[in-house]
């Protein structure tokens, strides 16, 4: 049977208050949601185990013990879980790829899925060295997929292009938004999830990490409104994009 | 400090985001390699050397590329362009390598240190982060200016090829004669208070007389008016153009995650207190089906 891994990240909603103390990050107000691009990897998962028949694994890493949005993809239809805990927070991508690479390298899993990027830092990054510490092809930005035998086909969108690709399985595959819409649990699958197998691996982090200073960006104070008749207005408008923008 | 910076092209020629990122590295970097995938049609100035493979190669091949150059010789950092392709290579390398990788650098300064900055959380605050040891380093596209080179490279063309396990089987190319929404210096957009489908023509129109890129809001996407590849915003593309002009657009949280680094908004909304207004640096409070018409044609006679 097919093996699926699933990399969910727990993060800071879009809604999130955040400023900088010191260079320190500081929460104002906030709460912790599943990355919203990993619903979309978890969902794409099971719709695989539905079609094809798989045992899918969620794998999340963090340093505070959460399981919650383990027990949401668990809810969602995925089969176990695997929650590596580190004693700290890591932000370099290629250091969180070693830690899930060497939890996860025993696994065997034929297909790895996650999002295209984690809504905190952005780096979109880390799922795609793991791939290349397990020496397992990779795609990145995928809207759609299907598995054929020890292949997978996948259409990616670029910047400028869409581009489909024949890959050997084991792979990973990152997605994007358009993929498929995520189910929303049952409350029955969500009292399920609570007694579904979650496996806790506690890591000590080795060496050292990046160390970012946060900076507060500059608050904008407003639109200037326009104001006038329509030709006016329109005037108005050619000359700031004319001088003040040089755009046109 | 040496450095080697990547471009990967399917025509051999190189872009404007590759010429800026060139020009950029110079701030870091007095002694600067281009490594390319295939050799390119017109060899560039700026550098002093130039390699490139005797044909083309793919892009996994062109990563191994990469890693052998960059054990050759010298090189402090590994540069590149911060766009999907980029991050593809750079993680690959970041792998081989053991080397760290930070992407979207909005701006590098050296002072016997380096320090470089991006934005965290979608925008919401951004980071200085100090590199320490040889990294690669992909830096956001339409964000450096390009400034006048000489240096006459420089080229070595190599035998190189690997074998492949990744079969690309189509390529469209989808932006057509517009630009794409990523880099593009002007992005016009609209969102449900265009009220019907129909009503995205006023943005094509506006955006075709400015030479702009099209984009959308996440509310018109679902609702099936445009493809998702318009989508800007938190779930959709990150920008940063010049002018981003909103048409329509209340501007909820997550669409503003992504325009903010464009570096002037215009809000056209008939509602007053429409949020965007808020973040806009000029508004025009109307609707558009009256207001449009009139710069459209106003635009249409500058254009003459």
């Amino acid at each position: 049977m097919l093996k699926i891994g699933v990399l969910v990240k727990s993060v800071l909603d879009t809604e999130a208050k955040l400023i900088s103390e010191n260079g320190a990050l500081k929460i104002v107000s906030g709460k912790i949601v599943c990355n919203p691009f990993d619903e979309f990897a978890i969902e794409e998962s099971i719709r695989i185990k539905e079609k094809l028949g798989a045992n899918v694994t969620a794998v999340s890493l963090n340093s505070t013990g959460r399981e919650d949005e383990l027990r949401y993809a668990m809810a969602m239809g995925v089969d176990n879980s695997v929650l590596i805990k580190t004693d700290r927070d890591i932000v370099s991508p290629l250091k969180r790829a070693k830690v899930i690479y060497d939890v996860i390298k025993g696994e065997k899993f034929d297909l790895i899925i996650s999002g295209r990027e984690a809504i905190d830092d952005n780096f979109s990054a880390t799922s795609q060295i793991l791939a290349n510490l397990l020496g397992y092809n990779v795609i990145s930005e995928v809207i759609e997929e299907r598995v054929e035998g020890n292949k997978i086909i996948a259409k990616r969108v670029l910047e400028e292009s869409e581009e489909t690709y024949e890959l050997n399985l084991p792979a990973i595959i990152t997605v994007r938004k358009g993929i498929n819409n995520p189910r929303y649990p049952t409350l029955p699958n969500v009292m399920k999830s609570k007694k579904m197998p979650l496996k806790k691996i506690e890591v000590n982090v080795k060496g050292d990490d990046l160390s970012i200073y946060y900076e507060d960006k500059p608050q904008k104070s407003g639109a200037k409104i326009l104001n006038g008749t329509y030709e006016e207005i329109a005037d108005q408008l050619i000359a700031i994009m004319k001088n003040e923008f040089h755009v046109i | 400090m040496k450095s080697l910076i990547f471009a990967y092209t399917i025509n051999g020629k190189l872009t404007r985001s590759d010429m800026e990122i060139i020009s950029h590295s110079r701030v870091i970097s007095d002694d600067i390699h281009l490594i390319t995938n295939m050799p390119l049609d017109v060899p560039i100035k700026g550098v002093k050397k130039i390699l490139t493979p005797k044909g083309g190669i793919n892009q996994d091949c062109f990563a191994k590329f990469i890693e052998m150059a960059f054990m050759k010789d010298d090189y402090s950092y590994i540069i590149g362009k911060s766009d999907i392709v980029g991050k593809e290579i750079a993680s690959s390398l970041s792998a081989i390598l053991d080397m760290e990788y930070v992407s979207d650098i909005q701006s590098l300064e050296n002072n016997g240190k380096l320090i470089v900055k991006r934005d965290f959380f979608t925008g919401k605050l951004s980071g200085k982060i100090e590199i320490k040891s040889k990294s690669i380093l992909l830096l956001k596209i339409n964000t450096y200016p390009i400034k006048e080179m000489d240096s006459e490279p420089i080229i070595e063309s190599l035998d190189f090829s690997c074998p492949s396990t990744k079969k690309l089987l189509s390529r469209n190319i989808t932006s057509g004669n517009k630009p794409p929404l990523e880099g593009a210096q002007i992005v016009v957009s609209g969102g449900r208070g265009l009220e019907s489908k129909d009503n995205y023509a006023y943005v094509e129109k506006l955006a075709d007389l400015l030479g702009a890129a099209t984009g959308a809001s996440r509310a018109i996407v679902d609702l099936g008016w445009v493809p998702q590849t318009y989508q800007v915003g938190q779930t959709g593309k990150i920008i940063a153009p010049n002018l981003y002009i909103a048409i329509g657009i209340s501007g909820a949280v997550q669409h503003l995650a992504g325009i903010r680094n464009a570096k002037k908004i215009v809000a056209i909304n008939k509602d007053p207190n429409a949020p965007i207004f808020k973040y806009a640096d000029y508004g025009i409070v109307a609707d558009f089906k009256d207001f449009l018409p009139v710069l459209i044609k106003k635009l249409e006679e500058l254009k003459k």
